[in-house]
Order: structure tokens, then C-alpha cells, then sequence
């Protein structure tokens, strides 16, 4: 009984607190299934909001944050807006890192009337119901299946595609967003397999995949899964001419290692990724270069998506001239930056930023973006080599 | 004092306490902390009424608390309906999905009956997750409000209190009526129960149909809260654990033992998640065991008198 | 021919299901503990192997003895100081203290390794063998084989020693052994640590072919129970023919109908022994 009291007290003391300056409250993974992809936005918030403050802090005060850890669930990340909200007085969030997080708290803040920048979160329904209160910076799943039906339309359609995917929320996003723009782009499906994530075996089903015959697959993976699925699909020798991927698991930089990846078997992959080190938009290398020194692994786009998530939000602050929620989702709708580290950011009428979807490919245990050709930094290597050529 | 006030004054303050909350806590966090609290209460309460009361050890609990949220999503969503409606659709599918897994997962004792209601739950989990055309697969979905501004958060807030109240009345009613005695014998001992007349295969089913149901209209309300239903939000197995350990550890078989448990498991998650963040877990667990070895009958052993009784007997009764 | 892939696929996978569920047998049949904290353990068991591979260069298919004995002791260790306090209790007490364990294990690892996934890459668990069309991961094909040597081993001793005997005494009548001059409370320690073993040791075999993170034991713990009861409960014979089964159940399941449910497998599979042979494939009595 009195360990309720004191809680209470506890909790009602901090709701008591005086409205204290602007600050921006931030909600991701940071602990759970998701704390890898969580600590990878962790630290690129961290970066950005050094540099911020290293030169001026908004307006004329230094940049404050607020974190909460959604422990990688959807109903604490819904908590955690009325943490940030109602208890701290943010002004506007960013967040969360998974589609699911993300999903949940996009009614909430639409009902307290705070903008939301969502850095990562790539299901397609996460834009529905935002009441204009939300805005995506990344690109969705929809994007990354039109990406790579845009670099088949380079180098010939495939005969057949096979989607493969995890029956989780990113892969079965995914899969319908491939299904779909395979389907309008007139490539005949040839099969969909669905698979349990981190499962040990997946032989089974490439055996069914290649009864198939496919001329491309599209995997949706996170990077377990990647590898062994590649590691597998050489067991059973299954070569179609394209091996595609909806990014994340295969676009990662350790995806390509023998130590933490496919190695060898991760060559010729196709993939789409959000950013790349090697991408042309400005800041790129140097944020690489800086991530690295700092912490000691390449930055996979999720850190360089939070780092720009965070300087988008403080340039609409500065533009809205003050610490007023109306005013910041305005200047969010009007954020106009064709030269961040991520691209241009320009949200349209539904809060989609209208970001370039790169494709790669592994060569050499290299990634290069193959498409969209004024990107580019090599040429498609087609078709794959049979695993017995290699 | 007359021996009814004598009785019901503290419940009576409690109740008048909770219900006025809203009124003078104008912190949407704290209010939205202590809802929880109250569902996780409900649930807590509905799941004592089989586990606690008869000892059948549910760890599938979770089917009904999904089954309530998305019942009520996927009518408004696929047929238009009311969410109330919705609620009530969910009320009864979870009675007759409690009739069906019931009579298989009855038929068994002890940890084999634990085990077959886990993965009771995970089946329906799996099809859900599976099944992406009907459900939204694994995305989720948004869930509708069962009420709309202004004022969500005291508004759902005092939609909980009918909620707990009822589930407050049947607990008390339960816990001094034959038919709690009757749950309390098959708990001891099924096959002496049955020797003395009692029929166990009725009565568990009698004692996990109020279960599912209050559990399912508890799944609703949260849902509809938080806003969004997805497999890996209302139908884990953690859910399922987490309400077993809050009636186990606030003190089965009691009528205040889940409320207490509630109280002490959720709130300490969140402190601890603010205050110890990345160790939360592993005080977590820590509290587990601390609870089993120095309080074996829960933390309403701390209050009851029969403190020294329930240490060495523990929570509910006889050794196995 | 994928029908003789599949079923040669699930029987390597189901060995070291054989293994962790050998030891979730021992520990249920002898002590009647329904042990939540078996995956966790299993988890534990992963790392030392990671680590002693990333660290100190040792070949989990070489070293697992001595994870296996380190394990041995903690769980003896945890034994005494913990598990032997709810021996007797009711199961809610036990499955309330195995899940604190289970929950503290995960959150320590959580804490001390960072929850990002592991894994490490030994050539030789990449390679592919096989003969005409059929192909196998050399990794699969060596953990396979360690794990049922160490599931014959396993009963080998409890066949043909002293304590196995003892443990096997306990088993059929905890009450009665006493009587026969066996300290319970000695073989309850010695049964934990050899189970708990037995699920790090998996777990060590288990990382070369797949990977490691606080969270992954999870799966196995019930997926332990479903082949304990499976087999016949408290046989250990029948767990690592249960695990055997359901591994081959698993992958045939993936093949013929999808990947997706073959988890659901697990679960059908649980309920319809416990409905229709209860006993399990090989247990005695019902």
C-alpha cells in the first residue's frame, strides 16, 4: 500500500511541474526485439543533436530531447505519447521504429494535436487516419517494390517473379506491395511463400520455391533471415536470374561480411536500400565517416533516417518561429530541403516525403546502387551466376 | 457502525477514490498508467475465477483479450457496425471459443492443462497472424474509439469502473458462495471433489465462461484505448503470463489479491522502466522470485492475518 | 525426392530438439518441475559458445563439454539456492519462480550483450555435402550427430550407473526412494544440472547453424514440453524420439503446405496427444 502511494505522489508530483522551454520528444526501441534497429536511431538522434546545438541550438536555445523506450511494443509506444505529451510538454515527436509503434501512435497524437515525423516505419497504412497531424520521411513498402520494378524495366521483366516473405508486419507489407506492382507491371506471379521468422530450416520451402521455376525472387527479410536464406538456397541449388530484396535484412552493410552475414552466398543480391555511405546526397560520406569513428560500425540507413528526422523537425521549429505544436505541423507541410543527408525531404498532401528509392547490388561483397541511372555508381551484373558456376 | 458499513467501507472508499480520479488528475499520462492498472485488474479478477479459485492454471487467457479487440475492429471495419456492438460480438465469440477450448483443455490436469491452453492461444495467435486478408495479418490495424472527444481519457477511464466493479461483485459473490466452495474443492483435490457430488467438468466450464467473457470485454477497452490491435499486441503469450502472475501474485483466490497484484506488478514495470530502464527486466524477474521464496501467498498475504498459515501452506492450499 | 529431403532435413534439426527436450524430460519426470526457464538456459548456453569461439577460438563442436559443465554447476548452483524451495509446492509457485529465473536470464543478457542477434561463421558448418539430389548443410549434419551421442550417452546413463538409477528411482516414486536409501534432495540437484546441461549444450551446437540473442530460447521451451509429452512424460527415450518426430513434422508440414504454420504443428500436435494417447508415444501409463 505504500509502495502505491509513493508512486502515486510520485507521478503526480512530475504532472505538477511548470511548463518548461520547447523540447521534442522522441519514442523508439530502445530496449526489446527491436533494440538494435532502436540503438541505431539512438545514435544518430545523438549525432544530429550535437550538431545542431554546435551551432545555435533552435531558437537561440540549445535543442532539448526527450526519449522514451517503447520496449518494442505498440501499446507502450502508445503510452509513451502521453508520457511525452502530457507529462514532459513536448512540442512535436518523432517516432517510433517499428510500422506497428508507429501505426499506434498516429491516432494519439492526431487526438493531442502534436506533429509527428516518422523516421522508419515503411508499412503503407501507416499514413491512414493522421488527421495531417503525421509525416513519413522514409519510404514506404510500396515504394520499394515500384524501385525494383523500375530497374527490371532496365535490364528486361523477369518471366516470373516468387515472393517470399516473413509473416510479420514488414514482410507481409512488403509482399503485398510486391504482389501488387508485379502485378500491374504484367509479370505472372509464380508463387508466394510466407515463412516463420528466425526459423532454423528453410529448405523445405526453397525446395517448393524452386518446383517453380521462378526467373526472380523478392525476399522480405531482416538479416538472419537473409543469410540463411542464401546460405540455403545454395543447398538446394536454386538459381533464378534475379535474387531481389525489399531492403532492411539484405541492404544491411553487415550483410555482405562472412562474419555476420552471407558472405560469398550474399553476392549478386539485388536490393533496394533507403541510403547507402556511397550515396550521392550531400553529407553522406561524412556522416559515415563520423558514425564510424564514433561508434565503430557503418551506420545502416535507420541511423541516418533519425539524424535527419531530427534536423527536419528543428528546421520546421526554426521556422516556425516558436514552440507552438500548430505552428510547427505547419512548417513540417511546408518543409522544403533538397540537399539533406538523406535527399530531398518535401512532404505531399497525405505526409509522404517523396523519397528516391536506390537499388544495389552486391558485387564483390560490395554494395553498388544500380538504379536510378543518375545515381548510379555501377553497372547491374545479369543474369546471377548458378551457385555451381561460382 | 453497522456490520454492512463495517464490511464495505473500504471497498466503498476505494471505489469512490478511483471514480474521482479523473476529476482532480489532469496528467493523461497518470490516468492512462492507472487505466491500465484497473484492466490489468479485470483481467487479473477474471482470470482467478478459473485459475485462482478452481486452480486450473491458465496460460492461455490471452486468446479472449484478443479475441474482444479484434472482434470489435473487424466488425466496425468489415461490417459497419457500432464498436459497442462490436464489444458485445466479442463477448460472445470468447464465450464460445471458453465452451470449446474448455471442454478439450478440461479434460486435463495440472501443467499438461497449462500447456494445452498456451497453445490453444498460440493457434488462434498463428491463425490470425496468417490469415493477412480477414485480420491485417501481422500489420494491425487501428482500433475504432468506443468513445470520442472531448475527454477520451476520463471518459475511458470511467468506462473501466463499471468493468471492475462487476468484476469486483462477481469475485465477492464467487468467493463466499457454494459455488466458490465447489470451485475451492476441485481445486484441492478433483477426485475427492467428485466423490463428494461435485461435478467438476461443469462447474470449471461455469467458472471459465464469466472468465472469458470479462477478459474479452477487457481486451476491447484496451485496444479501443491504445488504438491499435495486431498480433504481437493482444494475443501474446506474455499478456497471458502477466495476468496469471498478477492474480498468483497479488494472491489467488482472493478477491483483492488482483487489484493489489495489478497495482504492484504495473505500476513497478513502469517505474522501473523510467528509473532503471535498460535493467528493468531483470528486477523484474528478480521480484518473481523474491515473491515466491519470502511471500508465497502473494502480496495480500502482507494484510491478511492468516499470514504465518498461508507461508508455510502457501497460495492455495494443499501440497501436490 | 523433396519428400526424402524434407524428412532427412526435419531429423537433423529434430536431433538437437531431441537434446533440449532429453533434458526437459529428466527434469520433469524426475522432479515434476514444470521448467520455464529451460529456453533461457538454452540461450546461456548459446553465448559461452559464441564467446568461446569469438574469444578464446574454441570450435563449439569441440567444446562443448565444457559448456555443458559449466552449466552443470550453475544450474546445481541455482538448485540449491532457489529451486529446491518450491520442490513440493504447488505448480503455480514453481512456474512463477522458473519464470523469474527465465525473466532475470533474458534481462541479464539483455543488459550485458546488448540484444542484437549473433551469430558466428565456421567454414565448415557452410559447406554442403549430399549424394544425388540431395543436399545437406555440414553444420546441421554435425550438430545432429552430437546431439543423439550425447541423447545415447545420456541414457547410457541412466541405464548403467549408480545415480542413473538413482534418478530413474526417484522418477517412478519420489515418496518410496527415500526408503531405499537415496537422497532425493541430491539427485533433484543432479537432475536439474544434467537437464539444464542438456539445454546449453543445444544451445552451443545450435549457434554454428543458426544464431544467438537474449530472446531465442522462447521457442524451445515449449516446444520442449510439446516433445515431452510427445514422447511420454518424464521418458527420455521417448523426448529424443519425440524431438526426432516433430522435427520431421515440421519441415513436412513446411513443404506441403507452408513455413508459416509449421509452428502451428508444435500445438496440434501438443493437444492431440494430450486428448487421444495422453501416455504419449512411449510412456507406460496414462
Amino acid at each position: 500500500m505504500r509502495r502505491l502511494v509513493l508512486a502515486v505522489v510520485a507521478l503526480a508530483l512530475g504532472a505538477c511541474q511548470q511548463s518548461k522551454p520547447g523540447r521534442i520528444g522522441i519514442i523508439t526501441a530502445l530496449t526489446g526485439t527491436q533494440q538494435a534497429f532502436g540503438q541505431a536511431h539512438d545514435r544518430g538522434f545523438g549525432m544530429a543533436l550535437e550538431e545542431i546545438n554546435a551551432s545555435g541550438g533552435v531558437l537561440g536555445k540549445p535543442l532539448e530531447i526527450v526519449k522514451y523506450d517503447d520496449q518494442s511494443k505498440a501499446d507502450i509506444a502508445a503510452q509513451g505519447v502521453a508520457k511525452l505529451v502530457d507529462q514532459d510538454k513536448v512540442s512535436a515527436l518523432i517516432g517510433s521504429y517499428s510500422s506497428e509503434s508507429t501505426k499506434a501512435i498516429v491516432p494519439l497524437v492526431a487526438r493531442r494535436g502534436v506533429p509527428l515525423l516518422m523516421p522508419t516505419a515503411t508499412a503503407d497504412n501507416v499514413l491512414d487516419n493522421t488527421e495531417g497531424w503525421s509525416f513519413r520521411l522514409c519510404s514506404g513498402a510500396t515504394d520499394y517494390a515500384n524501385a525494383m520494378v523500375g530497374f527490371f524495366k532496365d535490364v528486361g521483366l523477369p518471366k516470373s517473379i516468387a515472393i517470399v516473405y516473413e509473416n510479420t508486419n514488414f514482410g507481409q507489407a512488403n509482399g503485398a506491395a510486391m504482389k501488387k506492382a508485379a502485378t500491374d507491371a504484367h509479370i505472372p506471379i509464380a508463387t508466394e511463400e510466407s515463412y516463420t521468422a528466425k526459423s532454423p530450416s528453410y529448405t523445405a520451402m526453397l525446395e517448393k520455391v524452386k518446383e517453380k521455376n521462378p526467373d526472380a525472387i523478392y525476399f522480405a527479410s531482416y538479416l538472419l533471415d537473409a543469410t540463411s536464406l542464401m546460405h540455403q538456397s545454395r543447398q538446394v541449388d536454386l538459381n533464378p536470374r534475379f535474387f531481389t530484396a525489399a531492403g532492411t535484412g539484405f541492404s544491411t552493410p553487415e550483410f555482405p561480411t562472412a562474419e555476420k552475414g552471407a558472405g560469398k552466398d550474399a553476392d549478386y543480391t539485388f536490393s533496394v536500400t533507403q541510403w547507402m555511405p556511397e550515396s550521392k546526397w550531400p553529407g553522406s560520406a561524412e556522416f559515415a565517416k563520423k558514425f564510424e569513428a564514433k561508434y565503430g560500425s557503418t551506420p545502416a540507413y535507420h541511423a541516418v533516417q533519425a539524424y535527419t528526422a531530427l534536423k527536419v523537425m528543428a528546421e520546421a521549429v526554426k521556422k516556425a518561429g516558436k514552440w507552438d505544436p500548430v505552428a510547427i505541423r505547419d512548417a513540417l507541410k511546408a518543409t522544403d530541403m533538397p540537399q539533406t543527408t538523406f535527399g530531398p525531404v518535401k512532404f505531399d498532401a497525405r505526409g509522404q516525403n517523396l523519397h528516391p528509392v536506390l537499388v544495389t547490388q552486391v558485387q564483390k561483397s560490395q554494395y553498388q546502387i544500380i538504379h536510378p541511372k543518375n545515381e548510379a555508381t555501377a553497372d547491374p551484373i545479369v543474369p546471377t551466376p548458378k551457385w555451381s558456376e561460382r | 457502525m453497522t456490520p454492512l458499513v463495517r464490511r464495505w467501507w473500504p471497498t466503498a472508499l476505494f471505489f469512490a477514490v478511483i471514480t474521482s480520479m479523473p476529476l482532480w488528475i489532469h496528467d493523461g499520462y497518470v490516468l492512462q498508467l492507472i487505466f491500465r492498472v484497473l484492466v490489468f485488474a479485470v483481467l487479473g479478477m477474471a482470470w482467478n475465477f478459473v485459475g485462482g479459485y478452481a486452480g486450473q492454471l491458465s496460460l492461455g487467457h490471452v486468446a479472449y483479450f484478443g479475441i474482444g479487440a479484434y472482434a470489435m475492429t473487424l466488425s466496425v471495419e468489415r461490417i459497419g457496425w457500432n464498436p459497442w456492438i462490436g464489444v458485445l460480438l466479442g463477448a460472445v465469440l470468447a464465450a464460445l471459443a471458453a465452451l470449446i477450448i474448455g471442454s478439450i483443455t478440461f479434460r486435463l490436469r495440472g501443467p499438461y492443462f497449462a500447456l494445452s491452453t498456451l497453445a490453444a492461444a498460440e493457434i488462434i495467435r498463428v491463425l490470425v497472424q496468417n490469415q493477412d486478408e480477414l485480420t491485417h495479418g501481422a500489420v494491425g490495424t487501428n482500433a475504432p474509439l468506443l468513445f470520442k472527444a472531448p475527454d477520451i481519457d476520463a471518459k475511458f477511464f470511467w468506462g473501466v469502473i463499471p468493468l471492475l466493479a462487476a468484476a469486483f461483485a462477481l469475485s465477492t459473490w464467487i468467493h463466499n458462495s457454494r459455488f466458490g466452495y465447489r470451485l475451492r474443492a476441485i481445486r484441492e483435490n478433483e477426485n475427492t471433489a467428485m466423490a463428494v457430488g461435485v461435478n467438476p467438468a461443469v462447474d470449471k466450464l461455469l467458472a471459465l465462461l464469466p472468465s472469458a467473457v470479462f477478459t474479452s470485454l477487457a481486451g476491447s477497452i484496451y485496444a479501443s484505448y491504445f488504438s491499435f490491435v495486431g498480433p504481437d499486441t493482444v494475443l501474446t503469450i506474455e499478456i497471458s503470463v502477466q495476468v496469471a502472475l498478477i492474480a498468483m501474485l497479488g494472491g489467488a483466490a482472493t478477491v483483492w489479491g488482483p487489484i493489489l497484484g495489478s497495482v504492484v506488478l504495473t505500476l513497478t514495470s513502469e517505474i522501473f522502466k523510467t528509473y532503471f530502464e535498460h535493467t528493468h527486466l531483470v528486477v523484474y524477474g528478480l521480484l518473481l522470485i523474491v515473491v515466491v521464496i519470502f511471500l508465497p501467498g502473494g502480496v495480500i498475504s502482507l494484510f491478511t492475518r492468516r499470514w504465518s498459515f498461508r507461508r508455510q501452506v502457501g497460495p492455495i492450499g494443499a501440497q501436490q | 525426392m523433396a519428400w526424402v529431403q524434407a524428412f532427412l532435413n526435419g531429423l537433423l534439426v529434430g536431433g538437437v530438439y531431441a537434446l533440449i527436450a532429453s533434458g526437459m524430460a529428466l527434469i520433469f519426470g524426475v522432479m515434476r518441475l514444470v521448467n520455464f526457464a529451460h529456453g533461457a538456459f538454452l540461450m546461456v548456453g548459446t553465448y559461452l559458445s559464441y564467446y568461446g569461439w569469438v574469444l578464446l577460438g574454441l570450435n563449439p563442436y569441440w567444446a562443448f563439454p565444457l559448456w555443458g559443465a559449466v552449466l552443470f554447476a550453475a544450474a546445481v548452483g541455482i538448485y540449491w539456492l532457489l529451486v529446491r524451495r518450491v520442490m513440493g509446492a504447488n505448480d503455480f509457485l514453481q512456474i512463477l519462480l522458473t519464470e523469474g529465473i527465465s525473466l532475470a536470464l533474458i534481462g541479464l543478457a539483455q543488459l550485458v550483450f546488448g540484444a542484437d542477434y549473433r551469430q558466428i561463421n565456421l567454414p565448415i558448418a557452410n559447406r554442403i555435402t549430399g549424394f544425388g539430389s540431395l543436399h545437406f548443410s555440414v553444420g546441421y549434419i554435425l550438430s545432429f550427430a552430437v546431439s543423439v551421442a550425447l541423447v545415447i550417452a545420456l541414457r547410457q546413463f541412466l541405464r548403467r550407473t549408480e545415480m542413473g538409477r538413482a534418478i530413474r528411482a526417484v522418477a517412478q516414486n519420489r515418496a518410496v526412494a527415500p526408503l531405499m536409501g537415496i537422497r532425493v534432495e541430491r539427485v533433484s540437484a543432479i537432475t536439474f544440472g544434467l537437464g539444464i546441461a542438456c539445454a546449453g549444450v543445444a544451445g552451443a551446437l545450435l549457434l554454428p547453424i543458426f544464431w544467438t540473442n537474449p530472446t531465442v530460447g522462447g521457442p524451445y521451451t515449449l516446444k520442449s514440453f510439446v516433445i515431452v509429452v510427445l514422447g511420454g512424460m518424464g521418458s527420455v527415450q521417448g523426448a529424443a524420439l519425440g524431438g526426432l518426430l516433430l522435427g520431421i513434422a515440421e519441415q513436412f508440414t513446411a513443404y506441403a503446405w507452408a513455413d508459416r504454420y509449421a509452428e502451428v504443428v508444435n500445438f496440434v500436435i501438443f493437444i492431440l496427444v494430450l486428448l487421444f494417447r495422453p501416455q504419449g508415444l512411449f510412456g507406460g501409463k496414462a
